[in-house]
């Protein structure tokens, strides 16, 4: 498990070492939890956006100190690019958006979006900032898993209601809440 | 203004351009976590 935001600015490694891209914008896609991909900066401090992206597909290894790719031939043209990272704006970016239940509530304001690293990276949780529950854990930042399939509503973070007894204040524990909170929904959904 | 007052100015206008630069290419290179969009809805599907 990592923050996303910890995965902006590493670089971009082939396999003959090269240091290629480094990475500007996470982009993932809500409904499914899945990573698209990643926008690129190209490298040097002084050094401005690349007009080229590199999509999931195409990441061998994503890892906490680097991203592998087998060569520049992985990072592609926004033209040629998935249609979820062609219409990748920061806009859109969820940093600060608000997270509310199905059942109305406001749970908090998102700080950082969790994922999980490897093969099949995707975002798991949210990690939340200001509100009245992060104030009850003494305005420490909280961890809520996501479902598998997360209905999007707009502009709306919208997640189940029963998110609320899965919610955490630590990270090292975050994947066992995921599991369970995944399994509970399996659970409820399961004809009787 | 001598000389000393002119260094003074060109010294200042160059640290500030620098500053701006810096800025900007700072907000320009900074990173987010962006979410697609949701798909549109299908048009003139079953009803």
């Amino acid at each position: 498990m990592a923050r996303a935001t910890d995965l902006i600015g590493l670089p971009v490694v082939t396999f003959a070492g090269e240091d290629i891209a480094e990475i500007k914008d996470v982009v993932y896609e809500p409904a499914q939890g899945g990573l698209v991909g990643f926008t690129l900066n190209k490298r040097g401090f002084f050094a401005g956006r690349l007009k080229l992206v590199l999509a999931m597909d195409a990441v061998h290894a994503l890892g906490r100190d680097a991203v592998m790719v087998e060569d520049e031939s992985a990072l592609v043209d926004t033209r040629e690019a998935p249609e979820a990272m062609t219409d990748a704006s920061s806009e859109r970016n969820v940093i600060g958006a608000a997270v509310i239940t199905d059942g109305g509530k406001q749970l908090g304001t998102v700080t950082d979006v969790v994922v999980s690293l490897g093969t099949g990276a995707e975002a798991v949780g949210y990690e939340l900032g200001g509100s009245a529950i992060t104030a009850e854990h003494g305005r420490r930042p909280l961890f809520i898993p996501l479902p598998e399939q997360l209905a999007v509503s707009g502009e709306a973070l919208m997640v189940p209601a029963e998110v609320e007894a899965f919610v955490r204040d630590d990270l090292s524990g975050f994947g066992a809440a995921v599991a369970d909170f995944r399994a509970r929904l399996h659970h409820e959904s399961e004809p009787r | 203004m001598n000389a000393l007052g002119w260094l003074i100015l060109v010294v200042v206008v160059i640290v500030a351009l620098a500053l701006v630069f810096t800025v900007v290419r700072r907000r320009s290179r900074s990173g987010g976590v962006i979410a697609t969009k949701p798909p549109r809805r299908g048009r003139g599907g079953p009803s």
